[in-house]
């Protein structure tokens, strides 16, 4: 072999140790991108919470009702049927399947308190489960693209409580819903 | 052969996981709270009358506490007792506050006399139920009012 052969043989030797090594030591991998578009979640208020109608008693009473709008008490407050008692309502929209945090919060009642009445212990429901959290958060579960969400409450009625036309606080509850 | 062409590459796998879900979005609904104090409803009656146990005419006196909550309570009116043996015992009543019409709606049921209407405004108001029993049968009579 000449010697201009051998240069040649060990040029291409070269060229093909280099391409070799170069395809050995590259990686290249393939990446997803996923996404889940979820309806943004809303609330609206259907109804408010009412007591109805009631006279006071001869002692302190607690005039309760439940998420199902069930009026009850233990004292000697008397229950009127005149208006109707009613839990707060609402209808949260949503996406089917997903969770979402409900947070109750209490604001001012000025008309109740200058009444003398006082409103306490609201409880939540969504579901089948009623929880009692006064100014707490309760995780729901859409089962369709809407939910139902139901606040009752506890009024305490006082002795000295004044009669007078209906009492009402608007915005005395504030609820708000996120996605977990 | 150039250099670059021997430099290690690689390509970072990434997953991009995105969900438009609107936690930026939270939203906020606010319920209003009511309730209705009424009056308690009292009833008295005239001690100084003996109401149906004599064949002389009985006034019976309700003493109702205006329903004091909204501009109009309703009011159911019963009034129950004994009806005399020989003719029937009849009710006539009037009112000193405004409550003519709601009681020229009694009908007279067995001795159970029932009516219902509006109470307005607040305050005591009186309502005077007058008894002409048609003979001397005794008995009593009930007054029951309660606000609807």
């Amino acid at each position: 072999m000449s010697t201009k052969m051998t240069r040649l043989v060990l040029a291409l030797g070269a060229m093909a140790a280099g391409l070799f090594s170069n395809q050995a030591i590259a990686a290249s991998a393939n990446a997803s991108a996923s996404a889940q578009v979820v309806t943004a979640i809303s609330i609206s208020n259907t109804a408010g919470l009412n007591f109805g109608r009631f006279a006071k008693g001869t002692a302190s009473d607690i005039i309760v009702v439940s998420t199902g709008g069930i009026r009850t008490n233990a004292g000697t407050a008397v229950l009127q049927t005149g208006i109707a008692a009613t839990a707060a309502a609402f209808t949260v929209g949503g996406d089917s399947g997903l969770t979402y945090s409900a947070t109750v919060t209490q604001n001012a009642t000025a008309a109740l308190t200058t009444a003398g009445l006082i409103l306490s212990a609201l409880t939540i429901k969504c579901g089948s489960v009623e929880e009692a959290s006064a100014s707490a958060t309760k995780t729901c579960t859409f089962a369709g693209v809407t939910d139902a969400l139901k606040i009752g409450g506890s009024l305490t009625v006082p002795t000295t409580a004044v009669a007078g036309g209906l009492i009402s606080d608007s915005a005395a509850i504030s609820v708000s819903v996120d996605y977990n | 052969m150039t250099g670059h062409n021997f430099v290690h590459r690689f390509m970072v796998v990434v997953i991009a996981s995105l969900q438009f879900a609107s936690l930026a979005h939270s939203a906020t609904a606010t319920a209003n709270v009511s309730a209705e104090i009424v009056s308690i409803v009292q009833v008295s009656v005239d001690a100084s009358t003996q109401l149906l146990v004599s064949s002389t005419t009985g006034v019976l006196v309700l003493s109702i506490p205006g329903g004091g909550g909204s501009a109009a309570s309703t009011m159911t009116l019963t009034a129950s007792g004994a009806v005399a043996s020989g003719s029937p015992t009849t009710f006539t009543a009037s009112d000193s506050a405004g409550l003519a019409a709601l009681i020229t709606q009694m009908t007279t049921s067995g001795g159970t006399l029932t009516t219902s209407g509006t109470l307005s405004g607040t305050g005591v108001q009186i309502v005077v139920i007058q008894a002409a029993a048609g003979s001397s049968e005794g008995g009593t009579v009930t007054a029951i009012v309660t606000y609807n």
